[in-house]
Protein backbone atom coordinates (compact mmCIF):
# COMPACT_ATOMS: atom_id res chain seq x y z
CA UNK A 1 0.00 0.00 0.00
CA UNK A 2 2.62 2.46 -0.96
CA UNK A 3 2.87 6.07 -2.86
CA UNK A 4 5.70 4.82 -5.68
CA UNK A 5 8.80 5.61 -6.04
CA UNK A 6 8.35 7.43 -9.22
CA UNK A 7 5.46 9.24 -7.03
CA UNK A 8 7.69 10.74 -4.19
CA UNK A 9 10.84 11.50 -6.76
CA UNK A 10 8.44 13.62 -9.07
CA UNK A 11 7.03 15.47 -6.25
CA UNK A 12 10.38 16.20 -4.66
CA UNK A 13 11.63 17.44 -7.85
CA UNK A 14 8.31 19.26 -8.41
CA UNK A 15 8.70 21.27 -5.03
CA UNK A 16 12.17 22.15 -5.83
CA UNK A 17 11.03 23.71 -9.11
CA UNK A 18 8.34 25.43 -6.96
CA UNK A 19 10.86 27.05 -4.65
CA UNK A 20 12.88 28.63 -7.38
CA UNK A 21 12.01 32.65 -7.58
CA UNK A 22 10.24 33.94 -10.53
CA UNK A 23 9.58 30.68 -12.20
CA UNK A 24 13.74 30.84 -13.18
CA UNK A 25 14.05 27.49 -14.76
CA UNK A 26 16.46 24.93 -13.66
CA UNK A 27 19.15 22.19 -15.14
CA UNK A 28 18.88 18.94 -14.74
CA UNK A 29 21.87 18.73 -13.44
CA UNK A 30 21.19 21.29 -10.89
CA UNK A 31 18.06 19.02 -10.04
CA UNK A 32 19.81 16.24 -9.76
CA UNK A 33 22.03 17.54 -7.16
CA UNK A 34 19.08 18.78 -5.27
CA UNK A 35 16.89 15.83 -4.78
CA UNK A 36 19.77 12.98 -4.96
CA UNK A 37 17.95 11.72 -7.77
CA UNK A 38 19.72 10.15 -10.83
CA UNK A 39 19.70 12.68 -13.95
CA UNK A 40 18.29 9.44 -15.98
CA UNK A 41 15.74 8.99 -14.14
CA UNK A 42 14.39 12.34 -13.89
CA UNK A 43 14.40 12.53 -17.03
CA UNK A 44 12.16 9.90 -17.79
CA UNK A 45 9.47 11.90 -14.86
CA UNK A 46 9.58 14.70 -16.45
CA UNK A 47 8.69 13.56 -20.21
CA UNK A 48 5.57 12.48 -18.29
CA UNK A 49 5.22 15.73 -16.20
CA UNK A 50 5.59 17.45 -19.37
CA UNK A 51 2.83 15.26 -21.06
CA UNK A 52 0.60 16.48 -17.78
CA UNK A 53 1.34 20.09 -18.42
CA UNK A 54 2.73 20.94 -15.30
CA UNK A 55 6.25 21.52 -16.58
CA UNK A 56 7.52 23.12 -19.54
CA UNK A 57 11.12 22.72 -20.48
CA UNK A 58 13.78 26.05 -21.69
CA UNK A 59 15.69 25.66 -24.59
CA UNK A 60 19.17 26.98 -25.15
CA UNK A 61 22.26 28.41 -22.24
CA UNK A 62 20.27 28.49 -18.87
CA UNK A 63 17.95 26.29 -20.60
CA UNK A 64 16.31 23.59 -17.86
CA UNK A 65 12.57 22.83 -16.48
CA UNK A 66 10.00 25.19 -14.65
CA UNK A 67 6.48 25.08 -13.72
CA UNK A 68 3.76 24.96 -16.29
CA UNK A 69 1.39 27.06 -13.75
CA UNK A 70 1.32 29.11 -10.87
CA UNK A 71 2.26 26.85 -7.96
CA UNK A 72 -0.23 27.20 -5.38
CA UNK A 73 -2.79 25.44 -8.55
CA UNK A 74 -0.88 22.47 -8.42
CA UNK A 75 -1.58 20.22 -5.87
CA UNK A 76 0.27 16.89 -4.70
CA UNK A 77 -2.24 14.56 -5.81
CA UNK A 78 -1.78 15.86 -9.54
CA UNK A 79 1.53 15.27 -9.35
CA UNK A 80 1.02 12.08 -8.31
CA UNK A 81 -1.74 11.37 -10.92
CA UNK A 82 0.58 12.34 -13.71
CA UNK A 83 3.38 9.72 -12.78
CA UNK A 84 1.08 6.90 -11.80
CA UNK A 85 -0.32 4.67 -13.84
CA UNK A 86 -3.15 4.26 -11.16
CA UNK A 87 -3.55 6.30 -8.19
CA UNK A 88 -5.92 3.84 -7.15
CA UNK A 89 -5.87 1.34 -3.95
CA UNK A 90 -7.70 -1.45 -5.66
CA UNK A 91 -9.03 -1.71 -8.99
CA UNK A 92 -12.75 -1.36 -8.77
CA UNK A 93 -12.65 1.69 -7.81
CA UNK A 94 -11.70 2.92 -10.75
CA UNK A 95 -15.64 2.44 -11.99
CA UNK A 96 -16.92 -0.20 -13.24
CA UNK A 97 -14.60 -3.06 -12.63
CA UNK A 98 -16.78 -5.09 -10.87
CA UNK A 99 -20.46 -6.72 -10.92
CA UNK A 100 -20.68 -7.17 -7.55
CA UNK A 101 -20.19 -3.57 -6.28
CA UNK A 102 -23.70 -2.80 -5.05
CA UNK A 103 -22.91 -5.87 -2.28
CA UNK A 104 -19.54 -5.36 -1.45
CA UNK A 105 -18.83 -3.72 1.59
CA UNK A 106 -15.31 -4.48 1.33
CA UNK A 107 -15.32 -1.87 -1.31
CA UNK A 108 -16.88 0.79 0.96
CA UNK A 109 -13.89 0.49 3.26
CA UNK A 110 -11.13 0.84 0.43
CA UNK A 111 -13.07 3.54 -0.97
CA UNK A 112 -13.03 5.21 2.44
CA UNK A 113 -9.42 5.18 2.52
CA UNK A 114 -9.33 6.57 -0.86
CA UNK A 115 -11.21 9.22 -0.28
CA UNK A 116 -9.17 10.73 2.95
CA UNK A 117 -5.93 10.09 0.79
CA UNK A 118 -7.15 12.09 -2.20
CA UNK A 119 -8.32 14.62 0.28
CA UNK A 120 -5.10 14.83 1.89
CA UNK A 121 -3.05 15.22 -1.39
CA UNK A 122 -5.53 17.29 -2.85
CA UNK A 123 -5.22 19.59 0.05
CA UNK A 124 -1.88 20.73 -0.25
CA UNK A 125 0.13 22.78 -2.73
CA UNK A 126 3.14 22.63 -4.30
CA UNK A 127 3.49 26.43 -2.90
CA UNK A 128 2.61 24.82 0.56
CA UNK A 129 5.30 22.59 0.07
CA UNK A 130 7.80 25.10 -1.31
CA UNK A 131 6.73 27.42 1.98
CA UNK A 132 7.63 24.97 4.57
CA UNK A 133 10.74 24.19 2.20
CA UNK A 134 11.74 27.41 3.12
CA UNK A 135 11.47 27.81 6.15
CA UNK A 136 13.49 24.46 6.99
CA UNK A 137 15.85 24.94 9.34
CA UNK A 138 19.32 24.52 7.55
CA UNK A 139 22.09 22.73 8.68
CA UNK A 140 25.53 22.56 7.69
CA UNK A 141 25.71 19.45 6.14
CA UNK A 142 22.69 20.19 3.60
CA UNK A 143 24.11 21.59 0.23
CA UNK A 144 23.23 24.98 -0.57
CA UNK A 145 21.19 24.27 -3.77
CA UNK A 146 19.29 27.24 -3.66
CA UNK A 147 22.29 29.95 -5.37
CA UNK B 1 -0.28 2.59 -5.04
CA UNK B 2 -1.84 -0.92 -4.80
CA UNK B 3 -4.03 -2.85 -1.46
CA UNK B 4 -2.38 -6.82 -1.95
CA UNK B 5 -5.45 -9.27 -2.83
CA UNK B 6 -4.12 -10.60 0.68
CA UNK B 7 -6.01 -7.92 2.25
CA UNK B 8 -8.79 -7.63 0.43
CA UNK B 9 -9.85 -11.50 0.55
CA UNK B 10 -8.86 -11.50 3.82
CA UNK B 11 -11.06 -8.84 5.02
CA UNK B 12 -13.86 -10.58 2.85
CA UNK B 13 -13.07 -14.41 4.36
CA UNK B 14 -13.73 -12.59 8.04
CA UNK B 15 -17.22 -10.86 6.88
CA UNK B 16 -18.49 -14.09 5.17
CA UNK B 17 -17.49 -16.39 8.37
CA UNK B 18 -19.05 -13.89 10.71
CA UNK B 19 -22.23 -13.52 8.68
CA UNK B 20 -22.32 -17.20 7.95
CA UNK B 21 -21.54 -19.37 10.78
CA UNK B 22 -24.31 -20.25 13.05
CA UNK B 23 -24.61 -23.66 14.54
CA UNK B 24 -22.00 -24.85 12.58
CA UNK B 25 -18.41 -24.00 11.21
CA UNK B 26 -18.44 -22.24 7.82
CA UNK B 27 -16.46 -24.36 5.22
CA UNK B 28 -13.77 -22.92 2.94
CA UNK B 29 -15.55 -24.22 -0.13
CA UNK B 30 -18.50 -22.47 0.76
CA UNK B 31 -16.71 -19.47 0.92
CA UNK B 32 -14.83 -19.71 -1.92
CA UNK B 33 -17.97 -20.16 -3.99
CA UNK B 34 -19.72 -17.59 -2.60
CA UNK B 35 -16.84 -14.91 -3.43
CA UNK B 36 -15.94 -16.39 -6.43
CA UNK B 37 -12.09 -17.17 -5.74
CA UNK B 38 -10.11 -20.56 -5.57
CA UNK B 39 -10.75 -22.42 -2.18
CA UNK B 40 -7.04 -23.09 -2.43
CA UNK B 41 -6.24 -19.32 -2.53
CA UNK B 42 -8.75 -18.82 0.43
CA UNK B 43 -6.85 -21.75 2.34
CA UNK B 44 -3.43 -19.49 2.73
CA UNK B 45 -5.08 -16.20 3.70
CA UNK B 46 -7.50 -18.21 6.07
CA UNK B 47 -4.32 -20.47 7.44
CA UNK B 48 -2.63 -16.48 8.08
CA UNK B 49 -5.98 -15.17 9.97
CA UNK B 50 -5.98 -18.60 11.91
CA UNK B 51 -1.97 -18.31 13.01
CA UNK B 52 -2.72 -14.65 13.90
CA UNK B 53 -5.66 -15.70 16.45
CA UNK B 54 -8.86 -14.43 14.29
CA UNK B 55 -9.90 -17.59 13.01
CA UNK B 56 -10.28 -21.08 14.67
CA UNK B 57 -10.40 -24.30 12.71
CA UNK B 58 -12.81 -26.98 13.93
CA UNK B 59 -11.56 -30.39 12.38
CA UNK B 60 -13.90 -33.37 11.84
CA UNK B 61 -17.22 -34.23 9.15
CA UNK B 62 -18.73 -30.58 10.12
CA UNK B 63 -15.73 -28.93 10.04
CA UNK B 64 -14.46 -25.53 9.33
CA UNK B 65 -13.87 -21.94 10.52
CA UNK B 66 -15.37 -20.00 13.24
CA UNK B 67 -14.49 -16.38 14.56
CA UNK B 68 -11.49 -16.41 17.42
CA UNK B 69 -13.27 -13.39 18.85
CA UNK B 70 -16.32 -11.18 18.78
CA UNK B 71 -16.64 -9.07 15.94
CA UNK B 72 -15.77 -5.81 17.49
CA UNK B 73 -12.48 -6.97 18.60
CA UNK B 74 -11.18 -7.43 15.02
CA UNK B 75 -9.87 -4.00 14.25
CA UNK B 76 -9.31 -3.68 10.14
CA UNK B 77 -5.89 -2.11 10.19
CA UNK B 78 -4.74 -4.99 12.62
CA UNK B 79 -5.90 -7.26 9.39
CA UNK B 80 -4.17 -5.26 6.82
CA UNK B 81 -0.48 -5.01 9.04
CA UNK B 82 -0.80 -8.60 8.83
CA UNK B 83 -1.22 -9.10 5.53
CA UNK B 84 0.76 -5.91 4.39
CA UNK B 85 3.34 -5.73 6.90
CA UNK B 86 2.48 -1.94 7.71
CA UNK B 87 -0.41 0.79 6.77
CA UNK B 88 2.37 3.32 5.68
CA UNK B 89 1.75 4.68 2.27
CA UNK B 90 5.65 5.29 2.31
CA UNK B 91 8.42 3.95 3.79
CA UNK B 92 10.48 5.10 6.92
CA UNK B 93 12.15 8.40 6.10
CA UNK B 94 16.37 8.05 5.47
CA UNK B 95 18.17 9.87 8.17
CA UNK B 96 20.25 11.68 5.48
CA UNK B 97 17.53 12.89 3.54
CA UNK B 98 17.58 15.85 1.56
CA UNK B 99 15.90 19.39 3.15
CA UNK B 100 13.36 18.29 0.37
CA UNK B 101 12.70 14.94 1.24
CA UNK B 102 12.42 15.70 5.56
CA UNK B 103 9.90 18.61 4.19
CA UNK B 104 7.66 16.30 1.96
CA UNK B 105 8.07 14.06 4.94
CA UNK B 106 6.70 16.29 7.52
CA UNK B 107 4.25 18.24 5.74
CA UNK B 108 2.85 15.21 3.42
CA UNK B 109 3.46 12.00 4.23
CA UNK B 110 3.57 12.02 7.87
CA UNK B 111 0.19 13.33 7.85
CA UNK B 112 -1.03 10.58 5.25
CA UNK B 113 0.31 7.87 6.66
CA UNK B 114 -1.62 9.22 10.58
CA UNK B 115 -4.79 10.02 8.60
CA UNK B 116 -4.67 6.40 6.78
CA UNK B 117 -4.08 4.53 10.46
CA UNK B 118 -6.84 6.43 12.27
CA UNK B 119 -9.52 5.69 9.49
CA UNK B 120 -8.42 1.89 9.24
CA UNK B 121 -8.28 1.75 13.44
CA UNK B 122 -11.43 3.48 13.78
CA UNK B 123 -13.51 0.16 11.42
CA UNK B 124 -14.18 -2.97 12.97
CA UNK B 125 -15.00 -5.99 11.86
CA UNK B 126 -18.67 -5.22 13.53
CA UNK B 127 -19.21 -1.96 11.83
CA UNK B 128 -18.93 -3.62 8.42
CA UNK B 129 -21.26 -6.56 9.23
CA UNK B 130 -23.57 -3.59 9.90
CA UNK B 131 -23.13 -2.06 7.03
CA UNK B 132 -23.35 -5.52 4.93
CA UNK B 133 -26.86 -5.93 6.75
CA UNK B 134 -28.01 -2.66 5.62
CA UNK B 135 -27.31 -3.34 2.20
CA UNK B 136 -28.76 -6.44 2.00
CA UNK B 137 -32.11 -4.99 3.63
CA UNK B 138 -31.90 -2.36 0.90
CA UNK B 139 -31.26 -4.42 -1.92
CA UNK B 140 -34.50 -6.63 -0.57
CA UNK B 141 -36.88 -3.75 -1.27
CA UNK B 142 -35.77 -3.33 -4.91
CA UNK B 143 -35.84 -6.59 -6.14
Amino acid sequence: MRISTRGRYALAAMTLLASRQDKASISIKDIAKATDISEKYLEQLFIQLKKGRLIESMQGSGGGYRLARDAGSIRAGDVFRAVESSFSLIPCLEEGECGRMDACVTRSIWAGLQSRIDSVVDGITLKDLADDLGSMPRTAEVPDYMI
Amino acid sequence: MKLSTKSRYGVRILIDIAMNEMDEPVRLAGVAERQEVSARYLEQVAADLRKAGYLRSVKGAQGGYRLAMPPKNIIIGNILRLFEGDIQLTDDPQANGTPIDRTLQKSLYDKLNREAAAYLDSLTLQDLLEQQQRLYEGSMYYI
